[in-house]
């Protein structure tokens, strides 16, 4: 059952090795990884100035009872100071940021994972710091958030996903703090638990409202909300789910949102596990009116399970490249838009590029760190608890491709089942939806939860 | 696990297999805080009393001593009902002084039993707190629904291969709701014209209405529930109507999130049937089953949703000929045939 067949990854490595990035090559410098203090389990990445430097600086949130928050500054040669913690008291999933009380300073906002779900804001100061944190409960695991003008109002507005409750909740944030507004239980239509991972506003249908995106890992269904004009309330989903490769379908895992065809709306991207095959990033191009039904795949490597991925145009020819962070382990895998026929026309990517190897990577992250003008890549390994910095020299010289490990001879040896590269010790796959399937969502769930293996629980039952 | 403990729950198991239905009067309302001693005999959490009673009767036929009290800590994990604290209020503990309404919280979040009685706990409570197990009249027409429990025949797009059951104007579906080996859900396709669907669970149920393929878009059109035996009323807008993917889903859960468990099918599948050994299934704090019906505006026998019944239902009448389509079954007897021709041209105009 898990048997994969050979993929273009394993052939082309050999031709990427190392080599100088010829034009309209993508290419990146050797990264810079630095560790971060452990036991924090670092779970997302959120690039932001925080100090009014100029200097995009780096949030790593971490899943770790010692409620830690890491903040790593950003250097001048485009890196990051090392890292300062925050202590909060609760694991964190995602953050996301902004002058939410308008005093001038930019602000933080986190969801604790807890059963006792938990919104944090940390006001910031002056100088870049930041005061006592505000807490406000919500419902069960919240595991990410949004920020967008749901309501139309002028304030931008939060939106986060309850993954313990399958439940999404708004709420008002400003210089009254947060106030939730409204929860609504969503995948009831389904067997499987739903377990929303993660949200992304984006104004799909051009109409000047930003709809909420949510990949539902238990049910397999990318979940688009639309909100009624000047309503904050949650509204009723419509799911798409992903494609069907043979006898099953991909098991998505989080997504993104950009304009990959250059057509001027915005179409989303979910990595996505498929059992026994390639891993894929999962592309649904929006026809102008939010549809997203025309979906396609696109392989990233046949390593490993596709985690996360997020996309940017890295050589500046106008076309907006793909990046996929993996999981056990952790390749990080690039494949280049090479279309020619766009806007609107079909969507074609070179090979994948494997730029990196490690073990879990739970994050990536698309910013310009060196304030050259292009895109660089920052990517985060839960397992190794490492930020890994990924400046980009495309048309510069650099690293163009990492050896695959397949075809390396020794470096690796690949086990037969990717369930065998998971670490060692844990039982059988189980079915964690309870939809009655044992199937790549089940893996993607696992995933989901997935802590390294010497981490110790976090506080309140949180996974 | 200490050797206390395995010689412990040894003591226990067998003494339960020897008394399994003995019943301890002290127990429950009234009595004492399991994890205290007190000078009367049994504490207030029904379960754990019944469960230390059986290991030592002088727990419930004497006082509740330290040993009460130790055998209470090493056989009662995860029993939460009833435990000190209102279930209207958060507190720090699990579970909550209301048996029945602490129980159905737990049913909802484990999280309620298992580590604290927060603030969703409440909300769960104020739901279901009052609520007991009701039957609802079948009437005599009412169609099976046509799936024994341990079977999936109409989960919709939940299945590998997708199938769903179908509801017309005019007829009533008895359906069964469970939990266990999956979790079952309904799914119905609305055939024909209907402007108001009627549903009656024996359970909290929720109604969900949605269109679209199974590939998507799948959009949820509207969600209700409703308590035990209370009828929910679910009206079809009018531009829903003829989508041929219209489909209703029934299953368990109130406003404030699904049930997920408690509700053990209670058939036997013939080709997997229990051990003898088995216990049986617990009863469900509810029952399982449900009507819905469905209404149009128009008549019966207006098949093709245009509220005059003409030619063209005669068509489709005539089209359907020996099947079992509920289209054009207007007296819901499995099979088109004489008597819905009759019941057709009876309603012509």
């Amino acid at each position: 059952m898990f048997r994969r067949p050979p993929t273009p990854v394993a052939t082309l490595s050999s031709v990427l090795l190392a080599a100088a990035p010829a034009a309209g090559q993508i290419a990146f410098e050797p990264p810079v990884s630095i560790p971060l203090p452990t036991p924090h389990v670092p779970s997302s990445l959120h690039l932001a100035d925080l100090d009014g430097d100029q200097r995009l600086d780096l949030v790593v949130t971490g899943r770790s009872t010692d409620g830690l928050l890491y903040i790593l500054r950003g250097a001048e040669d485009g890196s990051f100071l090392p890292p300062e913690a925050i202590e909060l008291g609760f694991p964190t999933d995602a953050a996301a940021s902004g002058d939410f009380n308008g005093d001038g300073h930019v602000d933080l906002v986190l969801v604790a994972r807890t059963q006792i779900g938990r919104l944090i804001e940390l006001p910031g100061l002056a100088g870049g710091g930041f005061g006592t944190p505000e807490l406000v409960t919500i419902e069960r695991e919240p595991r990410s958030l949004c920020l967008a003008d749901f309501d139309g109002d002028g304030a931008v507005e939060l939106a986060a996903t309850n993954y313990g409750s399958n439940s999404i909740t708004t709420a008002e944030i400003g210089p009254e703090g947060i106030q939730p507004f409204d929860h609504l239980t969503i995948g009831r239509e389904a067997v499987a638990m739903c377990f929303p991972q993660e949200t992304h506003a984006g104004d799909l249908d051009g109409d000047g409202v930003p709809e909420l995106v949510v990949p539902a890992i238990g049910n397999g269904r990318l979940q688009i909300m639309r909100f009624a004009a000047g309503s904050l309330a949650v509204p009723n989903p419509t799911g798409i789910r992903t494609p069907a490769v043979g006898d099953q379908h991909a098991a998505l895992t989080t997504a993104g949102l950009f304009d990959l065809d250059g057509d001027g709306d915005l179409d989303a991207i979910t990595p996505a596990i498929l059992l026994g095959q390639s891993q894929v990033i999962v592309i649904y191009r929006n026809d102008g009116s939010g549809n997203l039904l025309d979906r396609s795949l696109v392989e990233t490597s046949f390593i490993g399970f596709a985690w996360c991925a997020t996309a940017a145009d890295f050589d500046g020819d106008g076309r907006v490249d793909l990046v996929a962070g993996m999981a056990l382990p952790g390749m990080i895998v690039v494949r280049r838009n090479e279309s020619t026929d766009l806007p609107g026309g079909d969507l074609v990517y070179g090979f994948p590029m494997p730029i990196f190897e490690g073990s879990f990577i739970r994050d990536l992250a698309i910013g310009d760190l060196d304030g050259d003008g292009d895109p660089d890549l920052v990517a985060v390994d839960i397992s190794s608890h490492t930020v890994h910095v990924f400046r980009n020299r495309s048309g510069e010289g650099g690293l163009a491709g990492l050896e695959d490990p397949v075809t390396a001879g020794g470096k690796r040896s690949l086990s037969a089942s990717p369930a065998a590269d998971r670490d060692a010790g844990r039982g059988p796959l189980v079915d964690r939806n309870l939809d009655g399937l044992l199937d790549a969502r089940d893996v993607a769930i696992e995933l989901a939860d997935w802590m390294p293996p010497a981490a110790p629980a976090a506080k309140e039952g949180s996974r | 696990m200490s050797g206390r403990r395995r010689a412990l729950l040894a003591t226990a198991v067998c003494a339960s297999t020897s008394s399994a239905l003995a019943q301890w009067a002290p127990c429950g309302a009234g009595a004492g805080d399991c994890y205290k001693p007190h000078p009367d005999g049994g504490c207030i959490q029904t379960a754990c009393c019944e469960l230390v009673c059986d290991y030592e009767p002088l727990c419930c036929e004497a006082a509740w001593d330290e040993v009460c009290v130790e055998a209470a800590t090493e056989l009662c994990v995860g029993i939460a009902c009833p435990n000190p604290g209102s279930c209207l209020e958060p507190h720090e503990n699990p579970g909550c002084d209301d048996e029945s309404c602490c129980d159905f919280a737990c049913l909802l979040d484990r999280f309620c039993c298992d580590v604290s009685w927060d603030r969703l706990c409440v909300e769960r409570t104020e739901l279901l707190c009052g609520l007991g197990p009701c039957a609802i009249e079948v009437p005599d027409d009412a169609i099976p629904e046509g799936e024994f429990c341990y079977e999936r025949v109409n989960d919709g797009c939940s299945l590998t291969e997708p199938a769903w059951g179908s509801l017309a104007a005019g007829l009533t579906i008895v359906g069964k709701w469970t939990t266990n080996g999956p979790r079952d859900i309904d799914s119905y396709r609305l055939v024909g014209p209907i402007a108001t669907v009627r549903f009656r669970p024996e359970f909290p149920g929720q109604l969900v209405l949605i269109r679209g393929e199974c590939e998507g878009a799948i959009e949820v059109l509207a969600v209700t529930t409703t308590s035990p035996c209370t009828e929910a009323e679910l009206p079809i807008a009018l531009q829903w109507t003829g989508d041929p993917t219209l489909t209703l889903v029934v299953s368990g859960g109130t406003i404030r999130g699904e049930l997920r468990r408690a509700f053990a099918c209670n058939e036997i599948d013939p080709e997997n049937p229990p051990s003898p050994d088995d216990p049986p299934p617990p009863d469900p704090p509810f029952e399982r089953r449900y009507l819905l019906a469905a209404e149009s505006i128009c008549a019966a026998a207006d098949l093709d949703g245009d509220c005059v019944v003409g030619g063209a239902d005669l068509a489709i009448l005539l089209a359907n000929w020996g099947t079992d389509n509920p289209l054009g079954d207007l007296n819901g007897s499995g099979e088109i045939d004489g008597a819905d021709l009759t019941l057709l041209l009876a309603n012509w105009g």
